[in-house]
């Protein structure tokens, strides 16, 4: 029961951080390595304004603003000039990520840091006892992420959006432009990283480390449910988010072997089934 | 009776709901020249690859001498003598020309001087000049050429080409088509895919014609071309040289 | 064989040939021990760049997480010393090497039907993977202790021939005056130096030789290597197998030299250094990242150490190094080394197209005669396009 309370609500701050690098490759085509830094700026700047004294929701603001700002920055010098160059966009994306590791370190030190939680104490849901700041954080990216998919799906800016994921040539021929909407799309994505990192920041690890594995959940989740298919983004956010929580409880000490589970998840995906469980089959 | 050097038998490839061939069986004898015709979207180019162990049949079976291709490893074909051509042309891109046929020569085993090697094969099809070019400058033309050579790299006993007169000139038609007849000749089996069917009848003797994913006539080139089932599948609209 | 002679003036082999000469008559002329004791280090870190360079370099099959091998080889050396002391060091350095060549195996196959950022992020996993277990194997590997007391190459028959060339190149009464410390960072020195010389060479003659040329068409084109007959698997694996034995073979033997072995060697630090190392030489050409290596660790001696910056906050020095290349790959992708051996080997390309011409205009049959002066290998001939 534990487990199942706490899966729910580890998926969908995991579903968040996907979702983020799914919309990017989705509709930029970019596998964006830097992602998991995103997260990480989004908890160390909530952090920095809470040290200086901000409340808690102009903190929460400032760390997504952060990162969505990192995701612009990004974007504008490098991932727009290495379009369709996809190894150095790898290499690009990889090394931006570590030059956050370094410079993060650089100002705060290698040690975790603690954040205040938005909530504290314990709540008991299902006649389960949870941390209450792992409740406001499910709830909360449950709700972005309802808000988001409903953006996309009914919106005339989501169908934009979906028209360049589809097809960047055409969409220039409907008038839209396709490198705005990637822009957009890669600010977004930054920030919804950026929420959860400052969401998950209260009761999860704070060092310069931590992008690693959220960029390693999210890629594993975004194979395993396909790429190019959000729907399977969701369902994939939550087997990750249910095997996370399984192992941690499981095994004694668990929180180490959850990322070789994931890594070990990751790649009999991607022998077995490249597709994913709902993507399109990847061409031989 | 020896058996024949290729047999497609009840050969069939679905994709999802969409049969692209229909049990297509045919036997091709060593030394012949088949050709092989069909509107775009008549299944051609998959049974093509379903032939030479590019994709795998639904059902059926392919068989080299008797041999069944489906199990061996696509380079293994490639070693039993089966070489294909692509119809879009597929050099190796940053390499010079003469790198593009030395390759297929050492895959082979080719002992000794494999540069020199490489040399005659260019020479067979006239692009010995052009050895040290990037395969990137070539012409559409010259590429075919190319193409060509690399199959020929693996002194195939059986070539299957895929639309190798596409986007070509007459002229450039007349250089490959010599080159082609020249192989015939020596006794290399072909399997030659083409809607160009003017060029096509000059080096084949035998024709199959094919429309829906099934063959739908089989014989000598004037006979298929006036068999009423060809005729009427390709005035419904199908390219026709 | 016939065109040996040719291939020897090949500006790749000569420059590696000026390199090993200058190297080895270092430390004749300069007695800066620190110098020397980076060049040793330096010269496990051409082999890493050099061994990285041959599978993804050559296959087009990118490997982010090169420190598996690395590491993988180090900890070999590391739990030998430490649960088998009989062993020496030699047989130590061929464990690694064959312990890396199976890890080869095991991350090699399941890459084998991955490309770009599946097989970036496969590889990377790896590498992840092996790091969590020596973690979760912490009373083995020392966790972020490491192992250290690991057997010095100076107490060893390797060392041996360090010191032999140590004697032979500063004399023999140079090398008793020595202390031991001192010693060993020339034993250190001569012995990475003789291992990286045979893997460059190996590796070269392997890059430019037959096997190097089909390696290449595999990154080309892998369809269209398929459908020459290339047995596309079988080298895309055993590039994976080459590279990780080369690779721990030079992790087991900086173990060796720095006489411990740490988790650093399994970090993804590690991994994109070597990356780095690779793009700025130049991927695909061996020498061009081997080149970089010298030079990123003799900056980082000379002038970044230097730098109170740098020295206050070393771990700063990587995202220097990461900040420089994506400036690098948004400025030129291809590399700082491949633009300058293009040019120094265009004149070889356009003796080799005379010489074609004369062969097609002789006709067929007489070929072999003229074509033995033709440089066997095309390598020369082209810079392979460094995909990024």
């Amino acid at each position: 029961m534990d487990v199942l309370v706490q899966g729910a609500l580890t998926s969908a701050t995991l579903a968040l951080v996907a979702l983020g690098f799914s919309l990017v490759y989705g509709v930029a085509r970019i596998v964006n390595l830097t992602h998991g830094s995103f997260y990480l700026i989004g908890a160390y700047a909530a952090y920095a304004a809470g040290q200086a004294g901000a409340p808690l929701l102009l903190a929460v603001l400032t760390g997504v603003g952060a990162a969505a700002l990192g995701g612009l920055l990004l974007y504008v010098l490098v991932l727009q000039r290495l379009e369709h160059q996809e190894v150095a966009l790898l290499i690009a994306t990889l090394s931006a990520a570590v030059l956050v590791d370094s410079v993060v370190r650089y100002f705060y030190g290698a040690q975790d840091r603690r954040l205040a939680s938005f909530a504290d104490g314990a709540t008991t849901i299902f006649g389960v006892q949870v941390l209450s700041s792992r409740v406001v954080a499910g709830v909360v990216a449950a709700i972005t992420i309802v808000v988001v998919l409903s953006v996309l799906r009914f919106t005339p800016v989501g169908r934009m959006v979906r028209a360049v994921a589809e097809d960047g040539e055409a969409a220039v021929l409907v008038g839209i432009r396709p490198r705005r909407v990637m822009l957009a799309v890669v600010v977004v994505g930054s920030a919804l990283a950026g929420l959860a990192g400052v969401m998950a920041a209260p009761y999860g690890v704070v060092n310069p480390t931590m992008w690693l594995l959220p960029l390693t959940q999210a890629f594993a989740i975004v194979i395993l449910g396909g790429l190019g298919s959000l729907n399977g983004t969701i369902l994939a956010a939550v087997v990750v988010g249910f095997l996370d929580r399984f192992v941690a409880f499981t095994f004694s000490g668990g929180e180490i072997y959850v990322g070789l589970i994931t890594i070990a998840v990751i790649l009999t995906t991607l022998v077995v089934r490249p597709s994913g469980l709902l993507g399109q089959a990847v061409a031989r | 009776m020896a058996d024949a050097l290729l047999e497609a038998r009840q050969v069939t490839r679905r994709f999802g709901g969409l049969t692209a061939v229909n049990e297509v069986s045919f036997s091709v004898e060593e030394g012949s020249a088949v050709g092989l015709i069909g509107a775009n979207g008549a299944g051609k180019t998959t049974l093509f690859n379903c032939l030479t162990g590019f994709d795998k049949p639904t059902s059926g079976d392919v068989r080299l001498r008797g041999k069944s291709l489906l199990r061996m490893p696509r380079h293994k074909v490639v070693h039993a003598g089966v070489s294909r051509t692509f119809q879009i042309v597929r050099p190796f891109p940053d390499l010079p020309v003469i790198a593009n046929v030395m390759v297929p020569l050492i895959a082979a085993g080719a002992k000794g001087d494999v540069k020199a090697q490489a040399v005659g094969v260019l020479m067979r099809v006239g692009l010995a000049a052009r050895a040290a070019d990037p395969s990137s400058q070539l012409s559409e033309g010259d590429l075919k050429r190319l193409e060509m050579a690399r199959a020929l790299a693996t002194k195939p006993t059986l070539l299957l080409l895929d639309e190798p007169f596409a986007g070509l000139s007459q002229a450039e038609i007349g250089l490959l088509s010599a080159t082609i007849g020249q192989l015939r000749d020596e006794g290399v089996t072909l399997v030659v895919v083409e809607h160009k069917i003017g060029s096509l009848i000059a080096l084949v003797d035998r024709v199959i014609a094919m429309d829906q994913g099934a063959v739908i006539a089989d014989g000598r080139p004037q006979d298929v071309m006036r068999d009423p089932a060809v005729v009427h599948a390709y005035l419904g609209g199908g390219s026709f040289g | 064989m016939s065109g040996l002679l040719r291939r020897l003036v090949t500006v790749n082999v000569v420059v590696l040939l000026v390199m090993l000469v200058v190297l080895l008559l270092l430390p004749t002329y300069v007695s800066n021990r620190a110098l020397l004791s980076v060049l040793a280090i330096a010269n496990c870190y051409v082999m890493f760049a050099a061994s990285w360079d041959v599978l993804s370099g050559f296959t087009g099959q990118v490997n982010f997480g090169h420190a598996a091998f690395i590491g993988g080889g180090g900890f070999v050396v590391g739990l030998l010393s430490k649960y088998q002391e009989g062993v020496p060091a030699l047989g130590q350095l061929a464990s690694a090497t064959v312990g890396a060549a199976l890890l080869g195996v095991l991350i090699g196959v399941p890459c084998l039907r991955l490309k770009g950022p599946y097989l970036a992020l496969a590889t990377l996993s790896a590498a992840s993977a092996l790091l969590q277990l020596s973690f979760v194997f912490k009373a083995q590997t020392g966790g972020e202790e490491g192992i250290s007391g690991v057997t010095r190459l100076t107490e060893s028959g390797l060392g041996g021939i360090g010191e032999g060339l140590t004697r032979l190149f500063m004399g023999a009464a140079f090398y008793d005056g020595l202390r031991p410390l001192a010693q060993s960072t020339y034993v250190n020195y001569y012995v990475t130096l003789v291992v990286m010389a045979l893997v460059l060479l190996g590796l070269l003659r392997l890059g430019y030789g037959r096997r190097g040329l089909v390696l290449r068409s595999i990154q080309q084109d892998e369809l269209a290597a398929e459908a020459a007959g290339v047995p596309v698997v079988r080298y895309k694996l055993g590039a994976f197998v080459l590279s990780g034995a080369l690779a721990g073979l030079a992790g087991g033997l900086l173990v060796q030299v720095r006489g411990s072995v740490g988790i650093d060697l399994l970090f993804i630090d590690l991994s994109l250094l070597i990356i780095i190392i690779a793009a700025v030489g130049g991927v695909g050409t061996i020498i061009g990242p081997a080149i970089a290596a010298y030079v990123v660790m003799l900056l980082q001696l000379f002038y970044l150490d230097k730098v109170r910056f740098f020295q206050e906050n070393p771990e700063l020095k990587l995202g220097a190094f990461s900040l420089f290349v994506i400036v690098l790959l948004i400025v030129q992708p291809r590399g700082l080394l491949p633009p300058v051996m293009k040019r120094l080997n265009a004149p070889a390309a356009r003796r080799n197209a005379l010489t074609l011409a004369a062969v097609s205009a002789a006709g067929a049959g007489q070929a072999s005669t003229t074509s033995s002066d033709v440089e066997p290998a095309t390598g020369t001939d082209t810079e392979p396009a460094a995909r990024g």
